[in-house]
């Protein structure tokens, strides 16, 4: 009589089982846990609204063909992960600002477009801001890498007021004022001013003197180019052409009529005629001024001319015409010929090297695609660990080919690179190896009239965020490897802006175009 | 006792205009023209009129054996003359001038069986005077009646003077019987006949409109003599059906014993034709164990009564209901496995994932998918983790992937891998909570998924996790009664979050069930008066849940002890409002019941009897359209206002009670939603309401209205509310906006509805630095794809007739908790969202075979259009579309059999519908 058959169910399933019921539940269990596998501890049995205990029945009247529902696992109870998930919520507002999505805009502090601009755009140059921080610096050098700093560690816009204050001591020309300008009834205010004339102060004067690395100072090693000048008198065929260097902050793009493109513009302002007393006629004679480039630096930073004197009118005005620029940027037609021996190797090579690197990107996109629609049905799969496709790639030999972590494509790249840049160039700290640029900051001005209208800076968005591939370390914030968005700084409004649309910033309109450009020196690997 | 003037919207007076203007120009013509219109009259009329005048003289002259020749005579050519509709006929317009003179001559006629039909004559012909004499017809029919001697049957039927004759009596009837009720009061002499003989003449004629395609004429005339019940006997297999649509549907105009009253009568019909269904149905409004009982167990046919099972399924009644009291108390032993498995709604998990497998839908659906943040014109999104939007995140995922039991978050999360450990602290519970949500109905694999968590040493997962198992139970019942054995040691826990979890899983479990062994289990916590309000508030709602419309005498004592032993502070508390709640929802759906609750709630002083005694009052009127009591609670919006004024004089103390407290109002504006929201033009009437307190109201009303607005629209979205909450959803008070967010999702739920999803992008945009508006704008978006389209929160059932209780408090908990969203919602009481669960239902139609196996056949889809009252045989549905079983339906949308293969045992085609094979089928195809 003791053994009494009875049905359990568990997870949809139903077993037939006898109970002996001279026996407490905690035998029963032990025959539950044979057929299931749930441990007993973990076991909750339930009768008609009743947990069975342990030890006693209960007021449960057994029967035959009783149904019992049993709940249990039999395998692992869910783990908590091992890092605890932080929450913004818990941030401190340094940690928020470098977690949150923006860098902070600057507030407008009355005509100050033109400053804040050009600080965002400096900004793009992260060597300046080590070096700020790191070196002991005093006047508006320390004031920028204050500025800096405090916007690192801010979620909101920031009132730049101690920089401008600090700038127009030091450049007391931006502290010129009108009257009737944009303060209106109040009285005087401060004038519009040239951005462009603000980046070249701050960088050829203000920091001037902060130094570099291995010696050198920093604006002489990252920014400095030096101009090979031919002066040869065209009137004059035997005349011996005079060659002087000069060091130069900038090229300028001339803008002509013909000028559609950066790179000729730029080839005419280092191409010109001038005019001058020639000893050999011993008169006025044109002369033909051929200028080329000695040292391309690490930051190339690339003037439009677009502000010009017009004597006639006596005013100065802006030249609207559209000038298309482009976002990679190959110096070496603009560099001397010595130079450009010596960059060439390295150069076409790592163009070459670029285009792989592209054709590997797409198989990877592809598989990752293909591994992504199989995998559907084993979500067990860890779905975070693929960022960037590596892991996925590495787990999937049989459909990745041949294709191997890209670190160790990049490893050797870097190698054989390394070994092609001729040492002249290596010692030179903070030249560039290769003569390849890619853009990374622009200033734009908006408004037909030269003293007018409004300077906005856009600064590429990788110049912020590390690439996915290579963060440093966990957790920070990066971008994906296909991102090449950029940040547009209005002011104190922040926003993405799309790289399709920066060819709009060409020009040809009064909407903004573009006026001063950065450019970088492209990475080895 | 309400006015009964007030109360009758609709006399049957219609005729009345009529009349007046046909006897007019036949007077105006004849007087100063009488010559000239004989010249104009033809041969036959002029041969007609001479010859009544003759008659109408000999009536005149001393012979009394002409008498009855005569008037006989002149009844076969009234009859014989109605012919036309249109126009006077000829013998009443040529008796017109006769009238008074013939009038006078009856008054000297002695008392015979002539002068009775001479009256029954003279009643015809008052038709033409009831300008002036007003209820002539009547007087004189009830004379005629009088004056037949005993035993004589030569009294015609009313019907044989033709339908106008009956229509005019009809009107005069009703007119009549008002009239002898103020009389009454007044004690003034009664005239002719007795009231009796009104009703008498009352069944006679409606009798006579049954027979004509007057159905709600008929139903009007006995409405208004109240004698409606009598109509049970009077309709036949061939009128019942629209009689009985009229009657239901005139139940949202009547004062409240009437409407009671007229659905037990329609009730009755069916009962009488055999009509189960809609039978029960009625059953189901009217809240009856012993009716529901007697028309579940009265068919013999083992598959109607399975049809049957499913519906009271959906109605979630209780299953001891069908059992007879006085048997057994085991429950479930008296009725068979499979009855009892449709009633339970076991099926329910596997029939929904069959659905949804149906509209390719079972893939879950990620975050993205539904905030589709690329369309956002927003900002690039961080990848840092933030509490609440994760914890928002996880209410979407919850409400997104509900029933389907696969989401990606929670339960097919990888190991230790789950979305809980992305959630802070109590952000956990709901977590934990939320994979309830998602499995939900599962009873068989789903508890297990669960059990693992309640292992957990963070007592907020182990909380959540009991929450879970009450979710998961929500409108199902399982044999072994899983929820009450895992919860109930839980209930008398240490840990607060624990208890609350439990006491309001049970709550969610049960809800609708009436189980009496949870009384014992609950109730004691309730009057424990050393827990904290929380607790006790948390456990008197569960039993509102339990008990919701039961009328509960014990749980209600027991609260209104608690409201007036507590002290003051205590009552004080915000989680007051649910203690009112867990009141009121005792009385839902209930008017007759809550009358004594509501007097001893005026004994107590503390305000918190305000706010009971106007949830009590709402709650009990839910869905009754009553006008009255949305003037009352209309009065309770604008209080505020004069209380003030008047209370400039009075006491400070008294001025700051009443400013403190305002919730009521609150309160009273979702009432009038409540009670509204059963009927289509009550419900638009009270847009303007809402118009109008969003304009004057003070911050408590300006904030309800969003939410009442959300109620009244349930998983409906219509343009016009879409776009009034779109308007407040950017309202400067944040609070306001906030309920409008939310009331935006209510409006949308299950729907997909495009409009709204992108309404709510164009919010998270716009509230992107509010983080509790996006947290909101988040949750709405859930609510939007709820349950990935398939899934409704309207109230209603069965063609939006039924009001199912549990889902109306269900809406309602969740609604008085965002009356102080701060500090419920937005705080630590976020999973009161989890309150919306008791409301969700798939909102689909099941095709199934006599053994319960799916059956596709082919249907129409369409708007449903009003058909109560119409000629002839109208269809149900316009703009329909034809698709293969099962289908989708919207909440005004209605399904129809296309294809005469099968029969349907069910009234309606929802939810889960049985079908038969049609006998005829095959032979109609041959022909």
């Amino acid at each position: 009589m003791a053994s009494i058959p009875v049905t359990i169910k568990h997870s949809g399933k139903t077993y037939s089982l006898t109970l002996n019921a001279s026996q407490p539940p905690q035998a029963f269990k032990e025959t539950i846990y044979q057929s299931t596998g749930i441990p007993v501890d973990r076991m909750k049995v339930i009768f008609k609204g009743r947990t069975i205990m342990d030890d006693d029945w209960g007021k449960i009247a057994l029967k035959a063909d009783m149904s019992f529902v049993v709940l249990g696992t039999a395998g692992e109870l869910p783990k908590p992960p091992e890092t605890k998930t932080v929450f913004l919520e818990d941030m401190d507002d340094k940690e928020l600002a470098e977690a949150l999505a923006y860098p902070v805009g600057l507030k407008n502090l009355g005509n100050t477009c033109y400053m804040n601009s050009t600080v965002q755009m400096l900004r793009a140059i992260p060597e300046l801001q080590t070096t700020l921080t790191s070196s002991s610096t005093s006047g508006l050098p320390a004031h920028l890498g204050q500025l800096y700093n405090s916007m690192s560690r801010t979620p909101d816009a920031y009132i730049p007021q101690q920089f401008l204050t600090s700038l127009r001591q030091a450049f007391p020309q931006f502290a010129e004022l009108i009257s009737g300008g944009g303060g209106g009834i109040r009285g005087p205010a401060y004038a519009q001013q040239d951005a462009e004339e603000c980046y070249s102060q701050i960088v050829a004067n203000a920091l001037r003197d902060v130094p570099g690395p291995s010696g050198k100072k920093f604006v002489e090693a990252y920014m400095m180019t030096r101009l090979r000048n031919e002066l040869k008198c065209d009137e004059a065929p035997d005349e011996p052409a005079t060659v002087s260097t000069e060091e130069a902050l900038k090229v300028g793009c001339h803008i002509s009529m013909r000028t559609n493109f950066m790179q000729p513009g730029i080839k005419e302002a280092l191409d010109q005629k001038v005019t001058k007393h020639s000893p050999t006629l011993n008169r006025d004679a044109s002369y033909s001024q051929h200028s080329r480039l000695e040292r391309l630096p690490m930051y190339l930073t690339v003037h439009m001319v677009r502000f010009a004197w017009k004597s006639d009118i006596s005013k100065k005005v802006k030249i609207m015409r559209r000038v298309n620029f482009p976002t990679e940027y190959d110096a070496l037609e603009i560099v001397t010929d010595e130079l450009k021996a010596k960059l060439q190797p390295v150069s076409r090579r790592l163009m070459e090297i670029e285009k792989e690197r592209m054709e590997r990107c797409k198989v990877r996109k592809r598989m990752k695609n293909k591994a992504s629609t199989s995998q559907t049905a084993a979500p067990s799969e860890p779905t975070d660990a693929t960022e960037g496709g590596e892991m996925d790639v590495d787990k999937k030999p049989e459909d990745g080919g041949d294709l191997q972590d890209e670190a160790v494509y990049r490893k050797k790249e870097l190698e054989e690179l390394e070994a092609l840049i001729s040492p002249d160039i290596k010692a030179d700290t903070g030249a560039s190896p290769t003569g390849l640029y890619e853009l990374v900051a622009i200033i734009t001005h908006k408004g037909a009239a030269a003293d007018a209208g409004h300077y906005v800076g856009f600064v590429k968005r990788s110049a912020f965020h590390p690439r996915a591939s290579e963060a440093a370390r966990p957790g920070q914030r990066t971008i994906d490897d296909e991102d090449n968005d950029w940040y547009k700084f209005d002011d104190d409004k922040v926003s993405i802006f799309p790289e399709e649309k920066l060819a709009t910033l060409g020009g040809g309109g009064e909407d903004a175009s573009a006026y001063v450009l950065l450019y970088k020196t492209k990475p080895l690997a | 006792m309400p006015d009964p003037t007030l109360s009758i919207p609709v006399p049957s007076e219609d005729p009345k205009p009529k009349k007046k203007e046909e006897p007019e120009p036949a007077d105006a013509k004849q007087k100063p023209k009488g010559e000239k219109e004989q010249e104009d009259l033809s041969e036959d009329d002029l041969q007609l009129k001479n010859e009544l005048e003759m008659l109408v003289e000999r009536l005149k002259e001393s012979n009394k054996d002409l008498y009855r020749p005569a008037l006989e005579t002149l009844r076969t050519l009234i009859r014989t003359s109605t012919s036309s509709m249109t126009s006077v006929p000829k013998p009443l317009k040529f008796l017109h001038p006769h009238y008074p003179e013939l009038q006078g001559l009856y008054e000297t006629w002695p008392r015979s069986e002539d002068k009775s039909l001479f009256a029954d004559i003279l009643s015809v012909l008052a038709m033409t005077y009831s300008d002036t004499q007003p209820r002539g017809t009547l007087r004189y029919r009830l004379l005629a009646a009088q004056l037949l001697p005993e035993g004589s049957t030569s009294l015609s039927d009313p019907g044989s003077w033709g339908h106008e004759y009956v229509r005019h009596l009809a009107a005069e009837l009703s007119e009549e019987y008002t009239f002898r009720e103020q009389e009454e009061q007044l004690e003034m002499k009664t005239t002719v006949g007795s009231i009796d003989d009104l009703k008498l003449l009352a069944t006679q004629s409606a009798a006579f409109l049954l027979g004509h395609n007057a159905e709600p004429d008929a139903v009007d005339l006995l409405q208004e003599l109240e004698i409606a019940d009598s109509l049970v006997d009077l309709v036949d297999e061939n009128t019942y059906a629209r009689v009985c649509l009229y009657i239901i549907r005139c139940v949202n105009f009547l004062p409240p014993p009437d409407d009671i009253s007229f659905l037990e009568t329609a009730h009755s019909i069916y009962v009488k034709h055999q009509r189960w269904p809609e039978a029960i149905a009625l059953a189901i409004r009217l809240g009856r164990p012993a009716l529901i009982r007697e028309d579940f167990n009265s068919p013999g046919n083992p598959v109607m009564k399975r049809q049957l099972a499913l519906i009271l399924a959906r109605a979630q009644t209780p299953l001891e209901w069908l059992q007879n009291p006085d048997e057994d108390d085991d429950t479930t032993d008296g009725l068979p496995e499979d009855i009892v498995e449709c009633l339970s709604n076991s099926r329910l998990s596997a029939q929904f994932k069959e659905f949804g497998k149906e509209l390719g839908v079972l893939e879950p659906k990620s975050l993205d998918d539904v905030y589709k943040t690329h369309l956002e014109n927003s900002r690039a999104s961080s990848n840092v983790d933030s509490a609440r939007g994760n914890l928002a995140s996880t209410f979407v995922n919850a409400f997104v992937n509900a029933g389907f039991g696969n989401d990606k978050l929670m339960v097919e999360a990888d190991e230790g891998n789950s979305w809980i450990y992305k959630n802070k602290d109590h952000g956990m519970m709901s977590t934990a909570a939320s994979l309830g949500l998602s499995l939900l109905w599962d009873t068989d694999v789903g508890l297990g998924h669960i059990d693992k968590y309640t292992y957990s040493s963070e007592e907020y997962i182990k909380a959540g996790a009991l929450l879970a198992t009450g979710i998961l139970n929500t409108n199902v019942r399982t044999e072994a009664d899983t929820a009450l054995a895992l919860l109930t040691d839980h209930i008398t826990s240490k840990s607060a979050s624990l208890r609350t979890s439990a006491i309001t899983g049970l709550g969610l479990a049960y809800a609708g069930s009436h189980r009496e062994d949870l009384i014992g289990l609950l109730l004691p916590v309730v009057s424990d008066d050393t827990l904290s309000m929380e607790i006790i508030s948390l456990a008197a709602l569960s039993l509102g849940f339990i008990f919701v419309g039961s009328g509960n005498g014990e749980v209600a004592s027991v609260i209104l002890q608690v409201m007036m032993e507590r002290d003051d502070k205590a009552l004080d508390e915000k989680w007051g409002r649910f203690l009112s709640l867990g009141l009121a929802l005792l009385y839902l759906g209930q008017p007759e019941t809550s009358d004594a609750t509501i007097i001893t709630l005026k004994a107590i002083e503390h305000p918190i009897a305000k706010q009971a005694d106007v949830l009590v009052n709402i709650c009990s009127a839910a869905g009754t359209g009553d006008v009255l009591k949305v003037q009352k609670l209309l009065h309770h919006c604008e209080d505020h206002f004069e209380k003030k004024e008047s209370d400039k004089e009075g006491d400070e103390d008294k001025k700051d009670e009443k400013e403190t407290d305002d919730t009521f109002q609150g309160f009273a504006v979702i009432g009038i939603a409540l009670i509204a929201m059963g009927e289509d033009i009550g419900a638009e009437m009270s847009l303007r309401q809402f118009n109008h307190l969003m304009h004057y109201g003070e911050p408590t009303i300006r904030k309800a209205v969003p939410l009442a607005l959300g109620l009244i629209s349930v998983s409906n979205p219509q343009l016009s509310i879409m776009d009034t909450l779109s308007k407040y959803s950017h309202d400067n008070d944040l609070a306001v906006a906030l309920n409008a967010i939310f009331a935006m999702g209510l409006v949308g739920a299950g729907t997909n509805n495009a409009r709204l999803a992108q309404m709510l992008r164009q919010l998270a945009g716009y509230y992107y630095k509010e983080p509790d508006c996006l947290f909101m704008v988040r949750i709405a978006q859930g609510l939007v794809h709820m349950g990935k389209g398939t899934l409704t929160l309207y109230p209603y059932f069965l063609d939006r007739t039924i009001m199912s209780r549990t889902a109306v408090a269900g809406l309602l908990a969740t609604l008085i908790a965002f009356t102080d969203a701060k500090f419920f919602i937005l705080d630590k009481y976020h999973w009161m969202l989890y309150y919306l669960v008791p409301a969700m239902y798939p909102r689909f139609m099941i095709t199934l075979d006599e053994d319960l196996k799916s059956l596709p056949v082919t249907v129409r889809v369409g708007q449903a259009v009003e058909v109560v009252g119409q000629a002839g045989k109208p269809r149900a549905i316009s703009g329909f579309q034809t698709h293969t079983s099962p289908v989708r339906l919207g909440t005004t949308e209605r399904a129809e059999l296309a294809t005469e293969e099968y029969i349907s045992y069910a009234h309606v085609l929802e939810g889960c519908v049985i079908l038969k094979k049609n006998p005829g089928y095959e032979e109609k195809m041959d022909i």
